[in-house]
């Protein structure tokens, strides 16, 4: 639905035109705010205010085709707009609500916007909205729901990429503002820094993804989109409280009174026109259902964003997270799950992380953009056992990228640009060490026709650590997208990803004080590989319904693992390239949508096979089946949303970590079959900007594992109270 | 298609009657319901009813989802639970010393039992070594039982021997050289827990509520017994 009036005006100072209109909802007539409108073909584009309005200068003379889009909306394309010289063009969009959600921009699958229909690999997203409603406390909480995606305690698995190592290393990137996100000393994601109640959406990529994103990406990469800056004031705020409810069974009632977590941010943005900024404080306590294992965290954020000129913007963002946390490793035994070894009963871990980012872009033609970004990523942490301190840690970590976007013609957009980075860890456990690396990517996106798209790059990574010989890596990659009609679109990839080991991996030559075992340094290790295969099929099989289904396979070579080396004496942990495995698997996400704006749904489904190549066993701590449902009810102000996750059980764990630790009823598990339910009322009809909500996770108190030896979360039932002035 | 307004009632159990307001004949015709919310629905059921009956009931598929639901409900047992407390008692391994065995496997000699103690008296007479054994409660225990055997002839075995809570002051293996109940002249020690600070005493094992103590250890030389206590 369009209707479109042309207006010409008189702009004598120039030689290009403006297109400018307001964007509202094609039922109520609302403005839509943050609705994208992009000249097709050009990185020109705008997004709208709160009233709905955009405006973009420096359009070229012509006839073009406008793009808008607004998640939860249809895609809008409008042909045969006319810029005159001298002009303004002046539209109207009208948006149509779209029930199923197929249609969205993403940006980390080419490093640059692209439609999700355009993309040659698995993509799940996490709006904003959606995070809302789980109100998650951590980053990882919403990731649980992703198709593809498991979380084994805190450490995260895309299509079985990972397995567990604990607290070393990651096979999935996360990266932050598309920048790379991982400790410098033991190269692992550290979700409490991430502040969640600012993420504006997370693009989950699936497959090795080195090819753009360099080490770390061999299993996929996630990538966290902080939100923009309203150009208005604004205060928003959020509270909750939960309480566990009492463990299932007597045995497990360590404490004598209920427990509790409690916490919420504030935040404040201001800005007139070119500079724009947000400030925001959050605190979150959690008295844990277990003991030793209680937190308190506090986290600071800020992001400005200044708007150098029409073309150009500058954003620099910064975050500060300190955290107290009991250090609760393993479990007593089943019999004692909710307390942990005598070994860990006193200890603590005291961590100060924080990151300073900046990101500037500018756009040198309606053809051509580009951008330079760097990162200071900070971790310092010490844990203590008994007010004892036993270890310390610091690392800091640089890394800067710049990269540029050229539209050659209608047919190829190129991407080239060059990164770097520089470590520096210092640490009783790991000891002092540097490390250095540098690279350089390139990648074209070729339109074959109207229909077909076939997308080639390749990264070349070089890195140095410490006194070690240095090692290089080039990875290609090579996509194709068959758009069949506007329903319907094939896509079929290949990628490759590497991994370098950590610091952690390398060095650490230090008694663990939870183990009777040590862990010996091997610097002999060397970076481990991946090659990803997929094709897959999206079709919107209606209005109401959308399926994507998709095959893959990931060939690994040389995987890092920690494994009990009884060659030494004594007897210790040691890490080393012992394993080719691979993993072939299939997955189907369905979005539907039964009643019109009322009842909606998505459910996932992945099936992995998983095979270590070595030794010819399943893979450890790998689901072979896992089912994600998700049901939301929404009836005027009143939102009711379902989750149901099932994993089936894990066939294989470590069982030397079991036998050694030693953890007691450490090959205890079950399937994992948890339901949440939440329900919020949005108090905005009676003109209060508030939304009141309950949740409840693990609704029938299932008692599991994601980790052995360490009792997964009980039935907790919590409060929240939003608020946005 | 004509409408057809009334109210509905429950008539008999599995069945509805129905009052036609309007009187009209429907003598050949075939009547499809539609439940309809009471006009004036006042209360959470009617709430509820007009809900389902607006949103859900009339779509095959939602009933499909609540189904589902259903299984995932029903499908959601505890999963996890603890494992039983374990009986109190003491574990260990008891080693023979080898060529001491009285006898050979074919033809024992003086092995008419083999037992591991544990008695909560020490030192021990003759009377409270009786009373110990026979007494209720009694203060010494036997393992496996009175009726049951150590292995003979072995290198070593593994034990765990449930007991009461308490203190044992003297645990250890004793022979009993002839099957005679009467007199603890058929009885001796030839092998005791030791002391880890004093090799000469017996060692001192507390047993606590739901634990069972590890690791105590019991060397056996049938040709060097340790001191008797009675």
């Amino acid at each position: 639905m369009l209707s479109l009036s042309l207006a010409v005006i008189s702009n004598a100072r120039s030689q290009t035109g403006v297109v400018r209109g307001k964007v509202d909802d094609a039922e109520s007539r609302q403005p839509l705010a943050g609705a994208n409108v992009l000249i097709q073909g050009t990185f020109l584009g705008a997004v709208t205010d709160t009233s709905g309005s955009f405006q973009i200068r420096n359009v070229a003379i012509g006839k073009h085709t406008i793009v808008v889009s607004l998640v939860g909306y249809a895609r809008m394309s409008i042909p045969n707009i006319l810029v005159r010289p001298e002009s303004l063009a002046v539209l109207e969009v009208h948006l149509r609500p779209q029930e199923v959600e197929t249609q969205q921009v993403v940006v980390t699958a080419s490093r640059r916007e692209q439609s999700l229909q355009d993309v040659p690999v698995s993509i799940s997203t996490v709006s904003a909205k959606a995070l809302s409603l789980r109100v998650p406390t951590t980053l990882d909480d919403a990731l649980r729901y992703v198709p593809g995606v498991n979380l084994m305690y805190d450490q995260v698995n895309i299509r079985g990429s990972s397995g567990y190592s604990r607290g070393v290393g990651t096979r999935v990137l996360l990266l932050f503002d598309g920048l790379p996100y991982l400790t410098g000393d033991t190269g692992e994601i550290t979700w409490e820094t991430i502040p969640v109640f600012q993420i504006a959406r997370i693009e989950v990529v699936k497959g090795a993804g080195s090819a753009l994103y360099g080490s770390s990406a061999l299993g996929g990469v996630i990538n966290v989109i902080t939100k923009d800056i309203p150009e208005k004031p604004q205060i928003g705020f959020r509270l909750y409280s939960g309480l566990y409810s009492n463990p299932g069974y007597p045995e497990w009632n360590w404490s004598s009174r209920q427990r509790f977590n409690s916490g919420g941010y504030l935040s404040y943005s201001n800005g007139t026109g070119a500079f724009r900024y947000l400030l925001s404080v959050s605190r979150s306590v959690d008295e844990s259902y277990r003991e030793n294992d209680a937190y308190h965290r506090w986290d600071f954020y800020v992001k400005t964003i200044y708007d150098l000129s029409s073309t150009q913007s500058l954003t620099v963002v910064g975050n500060l997270m300190q955290r107290t946390h009991g250090n609760f490793f393993w479990w007593k035994s089943l019999r004692e799950a909710t307390k942990p070894a005598d070994s860990q009963l006193n200890g603590n871990v005291w961590s100060n992380r924080g990151n300073a980012s900046f990101a500037y872009k500018e756009f040198v033609s309606d053809r051509l953009f580009y951008n330079v970004k760097g990162i200071y990523y900070g971790n310092f942490w010490q844990d203590d056992s008994s007010g004892r301190v036993n270890n310390v840690s610091a690392s800091h970590s640089f890394y800067s990228e710049a990269q540029a976007t050229y539209v050659v013609n209608t047919s190829s957009i190129l991407t080239a640009g060059v990164a770097a980075n520089y470590d520096k860890v210092t640490s009783n456990l790991f000891g002092t060490h540097p490390g250095v690396g540098a690279a350089v990517f390139a990648q074209d996106e070729f339109s074959l026709n109207d229909v077909m798209k076939l997308t080639a790059g390749a990264r070349f990574d070089w890195q140095k650590v410490s006194v070690l010989n240095s090692g290089s890596q080039l990875n290609p990659k090579l996509g194709f997208v068959y758009s069949m009609d506007s329903e319907t679109s094939v896509r079929a990839s290949l990628g490759t990803g590497f991994r370098y080991p950590a610091i952690s991996e390398l060095y650490t030559d230090v008694s663990t004080g939870v183990s009777v075992l040590n862990i010996v340094p091997n610097p002999d290790l060397h970076a481990e590989s991946s090659v990803s295969y997929e094709i897959g099929i999206s079709h919107s099989i209606s209005d109401a319904m959308f399926v994507d289904w998709a095959l893959f396979e990931n060939d690994f070579r040389d995987l890092i693992e920690p494994g009990v080396d009884t060659t030494l004496t004594p007897v210790a942990i040691r890490f080393a390239n012992v394993t080719r495995a691979r993993i072939r698997g299939t997955e189907l996400d369905l979005k539907f949508n039964l009643v019109e704006r009322v009842l909606r749904g998505e459910l996932g489904y992945t099936y992995i096979d998983s095979k270590d190549l070595s030794t010819g066993e399943v893979l450890k701590f790998r689901p072979r089946h896992t089912v994600y449902g998700t049901l939301q009810l929404s009836i005027e102000q009143l939102t009711l949303e379902a989750d149901y996750r099932y994993l089936s059980r894990v066939e294989a764990i470590d069982d030397q970590l079991v036998r050694f630790a030693p953890i007691v009823d450490g090959d205890e598990r079950v399937p994992i079959k948890v339901a949440d339910l939440r329900a919020f009322y949005d108090l905005s009809a009676a003109e209060l900007p508030l939304r009141l909500g309950v949740s409840v996770t693990n609704m029938f108190n299932y008692h599991y594992v994601e980790l052995i030896g360490n009792l997964a979360p009980i039935r907790t039932i919590t409060f929240t109270v939003d608020g946005l002035f | 298609m004509a409408e057809i307004r009334g109210t509905i009632g429950r008539f008999k159990r599995n069945s509805w009657k129905i009052n036609i307001q309007n009187g009209a004949n429907i003598s050949n015709a075939k009547i499809r319901c539609r439940l309809l919310p009471p006009e004036s629905s006042h209360g959470i059921l009617c709430v509820a009813f007009h809900i389902a009956n607006r949103y859900f009931l009339h779509n095959g598929m939602t009933k499909g989802i609540l189904a589902l639901c259903a299984i995932v409900w029903m499908s959601c047992d505890g999963g996890l639970s603890p494992t039983p407390a374990p009986k109190p008692g003491i574990s260990g391994t008891v080693y023979f010393a080898k060529g001491t065995w009285p006898g050979t496997p074919s033809s024992p000699d003086s092995l008419a039992n083999l037992w591991v103690f544990a008695s909560q008296v020490y030192p021990l007479d003759s009377s409270l070594v009786i009373s110990g054994l026979f007494s209720n409660p009694p203060t010494i225990f036997l393992y496996p039982s009175v009726i049951e055997n150590l292995p003979f002839y072995a290198d070593s075995v593994q034990y765990s021997f449930s007991l009461p809570v308490g203190t044992y002051k003297y645990v250890g293996v004793i022979q009993h050289i002839s099957p005679d109940y009467n007199t603890i002249r058929t009885l001796r020690v030839v092998g005791l827990a030791k002391d880890p600070a004093d090799s000469t005493s017996p060692r001192r094992v507390q047993v606590l509520d739901g634990l069972v103590t590890p690791g105590i250890d019991i060397n056996v030389d049938f040709h060097n017994p340790p001191p008797q206590p009675f």
